[in-house]
């Protein structure tokens, strides 16, 4: 059985056989389709679409928070391309993205195939991992900030036991946006662990048994067994991870407030310093929809690629 | 066959077109430019939005609003809080959809920006005899915007210098007095730089920068209105400020954009002196550990100079009963709420009647002295409408420079080009 | 068993042990930041900053917790904040999981253009469409009102995604036995797939009750009678005035705000573990 995301419908195969193409009747879920989305399609129209759209007409304005406003067309969305700061600050966010994905990635998997379904206390070690993502905002400031510091507790440390100074990290343009990627990986990387947790789980014991039994050793079991039965999930980590680390704000806000220099400002920073710092919100929603515009392209390759690595045979 | 999600598309977009006419109805509204009625001048429920923090914060300032109510029967104001941190985000929605409440809290450096969304309050200071004279002339000045007055102020403050009189004794650091000089600050700086600990610590905030800038050249930001920081005179200043941490060596490498570095190092007594308001002063007070003592800003060559900021309170140019709302607000700058804040150290008051009250709670040896001193020697930052950004721009790159990433010169031209250029 | 074979074990068993060790202190280390947390909490305020940091001031200030608790009305804010939470995540649950089986399970025209499309509305970032947004609420009548905190940002495509990848690893031919006896998709989805789908479920539950709980740009737009209709994280914003923050008491207020989900994630351990025990296939 093959159940891939096309919505070109394969010959069917002959009944009886297990890996079946599509279902032999073509159904006519249309009209279920209609009453299974209702809630959601009724839940967006209401709510995204309208806010959706009108931030889209903002960006075509010269529009101050109070004030004139005035028609400017694409200009908005040209001067941006052309502004160096706003350049800058799609390059801060690619890098952020480019630092953060894969470790966030790799570190949520490890540790979730680590704490595995045989380990001692596993369910108390989830929610000690999970504990960075329940804690608010405001209170992960004050501690990474007085952590990176200069006499912070990194610094204080590294004197006491080195003798020697940290670097400046959130003063520094080398070091600050390595030291956002940190705090941020701390702090979320709990999500796409759970994920993973679940995933992991759903793979049966029965088949990690045989394959042992069978002499696979631990990465054999994990790239033969494990892994293809995870793919979706991996599938869904990647690319929502992606979606949230293009739109990151709040840790370069609370951190750095995108400076030393223009080092550490994203794209979601720039938005918010526009509409609401210096109320210019047609410049604001026009770098958002520039944006929407990457984010939908990334997206847009992960579900073309995904016919190459993701699995849903089951 | 109909499919379902055709349909539902159709709704949508009916349903979305609807509500985009409401919408449009709704947020059109914008500013009309005038007062759009008068309602009645001793009739009205008013709403106040203002910065507050917590339980007590909102008694104290409801206290205040309380003040209209009872001098006027018909006025009440219900005062409606943000923390102090979102208070722009929040202002800002409030302004832009047309339904702003009719009071406003107004910081002297960003009245500038928010001036064409606020009411001129000249024709009703007259109408309704206000006295400019019992308030302080440099907070007074500095909520006007072109000449018009946008706020009446209540609190008030020219930038002095905290110092932690522990650590002076300590290194054995003579106390600074009104008219010390930068000489003099350097060298007790200097001393004080010992064991891990610094003289002075200093984070590029609008305020501290443009302060120590004027006392040493007497440059200010703006020229004629327009941001003049790469003047000779400014950067010349500038250039001495960003040498205390780098050449000097007497205050710490900054982290950037943190707020607080600044106070919490002066507070944990690793650095000895630090330069702030006295809206700070009884806070600060509290927290610390040391014997705290203030002292104006040391004199450059043309003397001690610094700069007074603080806050007010003015109207909404949406709001319907302007008349109501000048009428609560006198009541809530007049002598007796002023004071019930003073001693409650709340604010130094605007109203210069309220201080020795406030000195009172205050406590602190010398303050009279030396913020009478200081307000002598200060002016009201005059700031411009894109402030907000200049004051960002000098954060992220004020760092930079301070930190020795960049020349002082280098940061100050960035800064004066990207304001300029409205990015 | 062989001597090969016990060795084996042993190894295994001291292998395990090491493994088990080195992640409890992976989990401390991890932790180390919280731990400075809980250590500001309980200082007295003259003592968080200190010139060397310190673990433990002068005193244990558990006297911070009740003093933070009553610095706001952080009752009325949690009550708030539950309620907002609870609801939206009800709304967000019952709508994804259905949008989710449209689109994993029903064949339609346009099916993965409309998945798409419901995808992009993750890509606008909140703070573009918050202002919009409250003029959609001024224009329904619902600044400051609870529907404007639950509903607005309950229809992302966030748990549709979670959990049609989810249903798509679900052995269709659970589904397909049921359809032949004659069942419809409604109870397919309500007796077939919802039961197997919990630990996705749960994994969405939390994900969405974080979501709400923490957030804090659209209550402080929308709300302005914070006294009665304030948000828990509104309330810990409080503890920073003008004058500078109270950080032994928001340290401690925000760790009082971590309790509710930690307890929900308590609560849903046992379906955040292995949910799908049987699939009914026999011989998996």
């Amino acid at each position: 059985m093959v159940t891939n995301t096309t919505t070109v419908a394969p010959p069917s195969a002959p009944p009886g056989s297990v890996r079946a193409g599509r279902r032999p009747a073509l159904r006519r879920d249309g009209r279920y389709a209609g009453v299974f989305l209702a809630p959601s399609l009724i839940g967006l129209a209401l709510f995204t679409l309208f806010p959706t759209l009108m931030a889209l007409g903002i960006s075509l304005f010269d529009w101050p928070v109070f004030g004139e406003r005035a028609f400017l067309g694409l200009d908005n969305y040209s001067h941006l391309l052309h502004d160096p700061v706003f350049r800058r600050v799609v390059l801060n966010t690619v890098l952020f993205v480019v630092l953060y994905v894969p470790l966030n990635l790799v570190i949520s998997l490890g540790l979730a195939l680590w704490i595995g379904p045989k380990t001692k206390g596993r369910q108390l070690f989830r929610v000690l991992f999970f504990i960075p993502v329940m804690t608010p905002m405001v209170a992960n400031a004050m501690v990474w900030r007085l952590l990176f510091q200069p006499g912070g507790l990194i610094d204080s440390g590294l004197q006491t036991w080195f003798g020697i100074d940290a670097p400046n990290f959130l003063g520094s343009s080398t070091w600050a946006m390595p030291a956002i990627v940190t705090m941020s990986i701390w702090q979320g990387f709990g999500y796409n662990f759970l994920v993973f947790s679940a995933a992991i789980d759903q793979v049966p014991q029965s088949q990690l048994e045989s394959a042992q039994i069978d002499g696979a050793g631990v990465l054999q079991r994990f790239r033969y067994v494990i892994w293809p039965m995870i793919t979706p999930s991996i599938f869904f980590a990647t690319t929502l991870t992606l979606i949230t680390s293009f739109q990151v704000f709040a840790q370069p806000f609370i951190l750095t407030q995108g400076g030393p220099g223009v080092s550490t400002q994203t794209i979601v920073m720039y938005v918010y310093n526009q509409g609401w710092q210096f109320l210019t919100m047609g410049l604001a929603s026009a770098a958002g929809w520039v944006l929407f515009v990457i984010i939908m392209g990334i997206t847009a390759m992960q579900f073309v690629g995904q016919r190459k690595w993701v699995n849903y045979d089951v | 066959m109909k499919a379902s999600p055709a349909r539902a598309r159709r709704w949508a977009t009916a349903a979305l077109s609807a509500l985009a006419l409401t919408a449009v109805a709704a947020c059109g509204g914008g500013n009309d430019g005038s007062s759009g009625g008068s309602g009645s001048a001793d009739q009205a429920d008013l709403t106040w939005q203002f910065w507050i923090g917590g339980t007590a914060d909102q008694a104290a300032w409801q206290k205040v609003a309380d003040q209209a109510h009872t001098d006027h029967s018909g006025i009440t104001v219900k005062l409606q809080g943000t923390d102090w941190n979102s208070y722009w985000a929040k202002i800002g929605t409030l302004l832009a959809s047309g339904k702003a409440p009719c009071i406003i809290g107004m910081q002297s450096l960003r009245t500038a920006s928010y001036a064409s969304a606020m009411l001129p309050l000249d024709d009703l200071m007259k109408k309704y005899n206000l006295k400019a004279e019992d308030f302080d002339k440099p907070i007074m000045d500095g909520l006007k915007v072109d000449g018009k007055q946008i706020a009446i102020p209540y609190d008030s403050g020219p930038m002095v210098i905290f110092y932690n009189k522990d650590m002076f004794k300590a290194a054995g650091v003579a106390e600074p007095k009104p008219g010390w000089t930068m000489d003099d600050f350097k060298a007790a700086a200097k001393k004080l730089t010992t064991a891990g600990r610094t003289g002075l610590v200093t984070a590029p905030g609008d305020l501290s920068v443009t302060s120590w800038v004027r006392t040493q050249t007497g440059a200010e930001p703006l020229a004629d209105g327009k941001l003049a920081l790469t003047d000779p005179k400014f950067q010349e200043g500038f250039q001495g400020y960003s040498d205390f941490v780098h050449t000097d060596k007497i205050a710490p490498q900054v982290p950037s954009g943190n707020p607080d570095f600044e106070t919490t190092q002066f507070t944990a007594g690793k650095a000895a002196m630090q330069l702030n308001g006295p809206w700070s002063l009884i806070d600060t007070k509290g927290k610390v550990k040391f014997k705290l003592g203030i002292a104006p800003i040391p004199a450059g060559p043309d003397g001690s100079k610094t700069y007074t900021a603080g806050s007010g309170f003015g109207i909404s140019r949406s709001c319907k009963t302007p008349d109501a709302a000048f009428q609560a607000i006198m009541s809530m700058t007049s002598e007796k709420p002023l004071t019930t804040l003073a001693a409650a150290g709340r604010a130094y008051p605007a109203r210069t009647a309220a201080h020795p009250t406030w000195f009172t709670a205050a406590g602190i040896d010398g303050a009279k002295e030396t913020l009478d001193y200081a307000s002598e020697h200060s002016v009201p930052l005059v700031t411009s409408k894109n402030w907000v950004q200049v004051a960002d721009l000098l954060n992220r790159f004020g760092t930079q420079a301070l930190n020795g990433e960049i020349p002082p010169d280098q940061a100050l031209k960035t800064i004066q080009d990207q304001a300029s250029a409205g990015s | 068993m062989t001597s090969e074979a016990s060795a084996g074990v042993t190894g295994r068993r001291i292998r395990s042990g090491v493994s088990h060790i080195l992640l409890i202190l992976v989990a401390i280390a991890f932790l180390g930041p919280l731990v400075y947390a809980v250590s500001t909490s309980l200082k007295p305020a003259d003592e968080v900053f200190t010139p060397a940091p310190h673990l433990f001031g002068s005193e244990i200030r558990w006297q911070n917790y009740a003093d933070a608790f009553t610095f706001a009305p952080f009752g009325r804010y949690f009550l708030n904040s539950l309620f907002v939470a609870i609801a939206g995540t009800l709304v967000v649950v019952v709508a994804s999981s259905m949008s989710a089986y449209a689109f994993a399970r029903l064949r339609f025209r346009g099916r993965e253009q409309l998945f798409v499309l419901f995808l992009g509305t993750l890509m606008v970032p909140q703070e573009v469409l918050i202002v919009p947004m409250y003029w959609l609420m001024q224009s329904l009548g619902w600044v400051d009102s609870y529907w404007a905190l639950i509903l607005p940002w309950a229809f992302t495509a966030f748990g549709t995604f979670l959990l049609r990848q989810f249903f798509l690893t679900v052995p269709a031919e659970l589904e397909e036995a049921a359809r032949v006896d004659g069942c419809g998709p409604f109870r397919s989805f309500l007796r077939i797939m919802l039961p197997l789908a919990r630990p996705a479920i749960a994994v969405l539950t939390v994900f969405t009750f974080i979501s709400f709980w923490g957030s804090f740009l659209w209550p402080l737009i929308i709300v302005n009678s914070v006294e009665t209709k304030g948000t828990v994280p509104l309330g810990l914003a409080q503890f920073s005035g003008q004058q500078g923050t109270q950080w032994n008491l928001m340290m401690a207020a925000s760790i009082m705000a971590m309790i509710p989900t930690v307890l929900l994630v308590i609560l849903l351990q046992k379906h955040l573990v292995r949910g799908l025990l049987v699939t009914g296939l026999g011989g998996r």
